[in-house]
């Protein structure tokens, strides 16, 4: 069996990225990790249950090369994870040519950044895993950060939103819209648990006027 | 309501014609359909999504249009499951017409809506021609014992085959092979029995073997192979 689907496809792809860090193997990798008590596949795993190999496996690349690379900030650790997510992506591929492991890597290093004050998540059809990842980001960018980032989630509906809400420890914030005038205001505000989780704020619209009205509070 | 100068300058040619639409059949009446409240009935609606990796299938039991009961079926895609979840919490109570601009967070799932919406409007329901129509726990009764969806899925390559892996009584287990390596049965477990009977205290092993059936002429065969493993 080897390690992740797509293996033969990505392999010489990843050890020629790993090749510029002095770095033989993939399982190399791993124990590069394990050395600093980082255990990639632990905590991919505790974030997405379902994930497929190649995510954690990616992780695991990701973190030697910030090991490698010598990062002490986070945010530029997250930006040396993305160049392992980046080699990841299959040569040809619409993630390898749109640069989306480096964009992923970019967007951690964002969220850890100062500068960044707010991250909204604009969520359709795949808003619970858009939540389970805004929980980890709400329980672990503070970590670093001096000041809190606000975490929001948009772009579901009024219902979904508030049951998304009361599901994840989310705090719903029940808004209502003015089509005239264009104007949102904040009705209520329903924090679902006592924890980080209800530092992570849900609003749910009627339209995207609203959605966009919502992103302006 | 504004009239424009022009029409209100207009003569008045009277309307003849004063029938209202023509009757549809539901629960077993014809129902001259005018407002969302003369709706009743019990259907189905199929939708998908754009991408069409995943597919939803939705059956409402409607009364004086209101949704009384909601069963929500997916299949293909993870986070419609979770959508399916929410669905089924927002859309009993609401009017079936309330619920198409409602947010039901997965595309296959508000495209079932739609589907089924023109169902039921146009008095195409199951129900058209049962009297006082479905009981609420139709939805139930459609899944069977078990409560579990029909779901079906195979497989096969070119090179290796078909397997059958997942049937409507349940997980595939073993096929059936004769000698000329072809399918003449199969095995499977009933999931949703095998669970009640652990749930009574049985043991796990016991309650395996008793949920098992086979189809076809399985008893027959040449060999056996486990679709997943071989």
């Amino acid at each position: 069996m080897s390690l992740f689907e797509g293996y033969e496809r990505r392999v010489d792809k990843i050890n020629a990225v790993l090749a510029e860090y002095g770095i033989k193997s993939i399982e190399e990798c791993k124990e590069i990790t394990l050395a600093k008590g980082i255990d990639c596949d632990k905590i991919v795993r505790e974030t997405q249950p379902i994930c497929f190999e190649n995510a954690v496996w990616a992780y695991t690349v990701g973190a030697a090369i910030a090991i490698k690379k010598g990062c002490t900030k986070a945010a530029d650790a997250a930006a040396a994870i993305g160049i392992g997510l980046q080699a990841f992506c299959i040569p040809g591929s619409v993630a390898e040519n749109r640069k989306v492991g480096l964009g992923h890597g970019n967007l951690g290093k964002m969220l850890l950044s100062e500068e960044t004050e707010c991250f909204c998540f604009l969520a359709g059809h795949e808003s619970f895993a858009a939540a389970e990842g805004a929980i980890k980001i709400a329980l672990n960018a503070n970590k670093v950060r001096v000041k809190p980032l606000r975490v929001i989630l948009n772009g579901l509906g009024k219902d979904a939103a508030m049951i998304i809400s009361r599901i994840n420890g989310f705090t719903y914030v029940e808004t209502e819209f003015d089509p005239y005038a264009e104007e949102v205001k904040v009705i209520s505000e329903t924090p679902y648990s006592n924890g980080p989780r209800a530092d992570v704020k849900c609003y749910g619209s009627d339209n995207v006027p609203e959605g966009v009205d919502i992103m302006k509070l | 309501m504004i009239y424009s100068q022009e029409v209100e300058h207009m003569c008045s040619v009277a309307k003849g014609p004063k029938h209202g639409p023509a009757p549809i059949p539901e629960e077993g009446k014809w129902v001259q359909a005018k407002e969302i409240t003369d709706i009743s009935g019990y259907t189905h609606g199929i939708g998908w999504c754009a991408p069409q990796q995943g597919a939803c299938k939705l059956s409402l039991n409607v009364k004086n249009g209101i949704i009384e009961e909601a069963l929500v079926e997916t299949i293909g895609c993870s986070g419609m499951t979770h959508s399916a979840a929410m669905a089924a919490e927002i859309l009993p109570g609401k009017t079936v017409l309330e619920a198409l601009n409602t947010d039901l967070v997965c595309d296959a799932i508000n495209t079932a809506m739609r589907e089924l919406f023109l169902q039921i409007v146009y008095g195409r329901t199951q129900s058209a021609f049962s009297e006082g129509g479905l009981v609420i726990g139709a939805g139930m009764e459609d899944l069977g014992k078990g409560a579990r969806s029909m779901v079906g899925t195979m497989y096969g390559t070119k090179a290796k085959g078909v397997r059958y892996l997942e049937m409507t009584e349940g997980y595939c287990t073993r096929m059936a092979l004769d000698k000329d390596d072809q399918v003449i049965g199969y095995e499977f477990v009933s999931l949703g029995k095998m669970t009640d009977f652990i749930k009574k205290g049985m043991e796990p092993n016991e309650a395996y073997e008793k949920s098992k059936g086979t189809y076809g002429r399985f008893a027959e065969a040449d060999h056996y192979i486990d679709p997943r493993k071989q």
